[in-house]
């Protein structure tokens, strides 16, 4: 962890919460900072929590349009990232329910490219499939057991995994408290185990 | 973690989950741990998670497409330029009924629509001399002006339809114009066969041209429709 959460009184060092009380103070050009600095960041996350859906493009864009909208009413209780990541997870939220109202209960949540199920992909046994086969099924594994996840551990996951977030920072962003989500975590982790199983076996065989 | 896992495991398992915080976690150091000499279970469970931290490793770092700080730029100043209600629709955080947003925008959808939509040209003076038509039958007492109400509109059309008859058979001949259209030196023009149409609507004889009933409407429709239909097979025999 490079940084731990009990120094959150005073976030000036942060750049994000330093051009955001700019473009607050009526600097526009502090937003497009903004934009360039944290797009990546936006698109990294709504793509490992929602895997490859259209609809991330459309997400990012409003994910900053609330950026924008929140303008004057914006104070600095945390840094800008966790603040940001807060509402990309509310954004992220809301399209996995309004997806979820339009797929009938018997279709997966899977993302719009490739296998939909853990079911579809199977460990190789006997043949011989390519290095670059056997990896693109390894990737989607993950990312199915990824996306079966609940929403909370979900991002937990993602955050502390992907994003480098102290355990703190999620409870923020998850409007929860850190042991919460240390359980999340330990749980999330628990669900991968058992869903990539057969995978992790494999992992364990070839490693030892 | 069960209350029934003993202590040492307990121990292990937080070392562990320690270590897991760590996004590059290096769970190595904890394979020499004297706990996992004499407890498989822990074993087991470090080298589970040694290998899951490789398949989660296997995730690609996903790559920003080119164009989306520009877009999201872009609409930064389309957003600007927009109504207040629009964005205000747009807040998620507002609490409304399922599907709201979506009535008001195709609403708001369709007043751009129409608006695009020409006004039609109304020929000047046309409102006062339909008014000045009217006036009589505005002035009658109460109880015809309930039996007009019947009977005005077809009668105002028959009347309208005779006058522009005798016009068409008449040539060029001065004969009297109808009154509620003024003048007319040429066959009728949309606007006016508009404002026929428009007579045959009963509800705008009432005091609340918006009281009337949907039946009401439909049956008034249809009458002008049949005298329209009526006018028309006229002028085309005269023609």
């Amino acid at each position: 962890m490079s940084e731990t959460y009990s120094d959150k009184e005073d976030y000036g060092g942060d750049p994000g919460v330093r051009w955001m009380l700019a473009y607050q103070a009526g600097d526009e050009s502090a937003f497009d900072k903004i934009v360039e600095e944290y797009s990546t960041m936006v698109w990294s996350l709504l793509t490992r929590f929602l895997g490859h859906r259209a609809v991330r493009e459309d997400l990012v864009q409003d994910a900053f349009m609330r950026v924008v909208r929140a303008r004057d009413r914006y104070k600095p209780s945390a840094r800008f990232s966790t603040w940001l990541y807060r509402i990309v997870y509310n954004l992220a939220v809301n399209e996995t329910q309004r997806r979820r109202s339009l797929v009938s209960l018997d279709q997966p949540l899977g993302g719009e490219e490739g296998p939909s199920s853990l079911g579809e992909l199977q460990v190789s046994e006997g043949g011989e499939p390519s290095a670059e086969l056997e990896r693109e099924d390894v990737v989607s594994a993950v990312r199915l057991a990824i996306d079966a996840l609940p929403e909370a551990q979900r991002m937990a996951l993602i955050l502390a995994k992907y994003h480098d977030t102290p355990y703190a920072e999620i409870a923020v962003v998850l409007d929860s408290s850190e042991k919460a989500i240390k359980s999340l975590i330990h749980r999330a982790r628990e669900n991968l185990r058992e869903q990539l199983a057969p995978f992790l076996q494999r992992e364990r065989g070839g490693a030892a | 973690m069960s209350e029934s896992t003993p202590k040492r495991c307990q121990d292990f398992r937080e070392l562990l989950e320690l270590a897991l915080r760590d996004p590059e976690a290096k769970l190595e150091p904890l394979a020499w741990h004297e706990h996992l000499r004499s407890c498989p279970k822990c074993q087991a469970l470090l080298e589970e998670e040694e290998a899951l931290e490789q398949l989660l490793a296997t995730l690609p770092v996903p790559e920003l497409p080119d164009t989306l700080v520009g877009k999201v730029l872009e609409r930064l100043r389309e957003e600007r330029s927009k109504p207040d209600l629009d964005v205000l629709l747009e807040l998620d955080q507002i609490e409304r009924p399922e599907g709201l947003t979506g009535r008001v925008l195709d609403e708001l959808e369709l007043d751009r629509a129409l608006a695009l939509v020409p006004e039609l040209q109304v020929p000047r003076g046309l409102s006062e001399r339909v008014l000045e038509a009217l006036e009589p039958q505005r002035r009658a007492p109460e109880a015809s002006v309930l039996r007009l109400r019947r009977i005005a509109p077809l009668a105002a059309s028959l009347l309208a339809l005779l006058g522009l008859g005798l016009y068409a058979l008449s040539g060029d001949e001065a004969v009297g114009p109808p009154v509620a259209f003024g003048p007319v030196d040429e066959r009728p023009s949309e606007e006016m066969l508009a404002v026929l149409d428009l007579l045959g609507d009963e509800s705008l004889w009432g005091a609340d041209p918006y009281a009337a009933s949907e039946v009401d409407i439909a049956l008034s429709l249809d009458e002008s429709d049949e005298l329209l239909l009526e006018y028309l097979a006229m002028t085309e025999e005269d023609d």
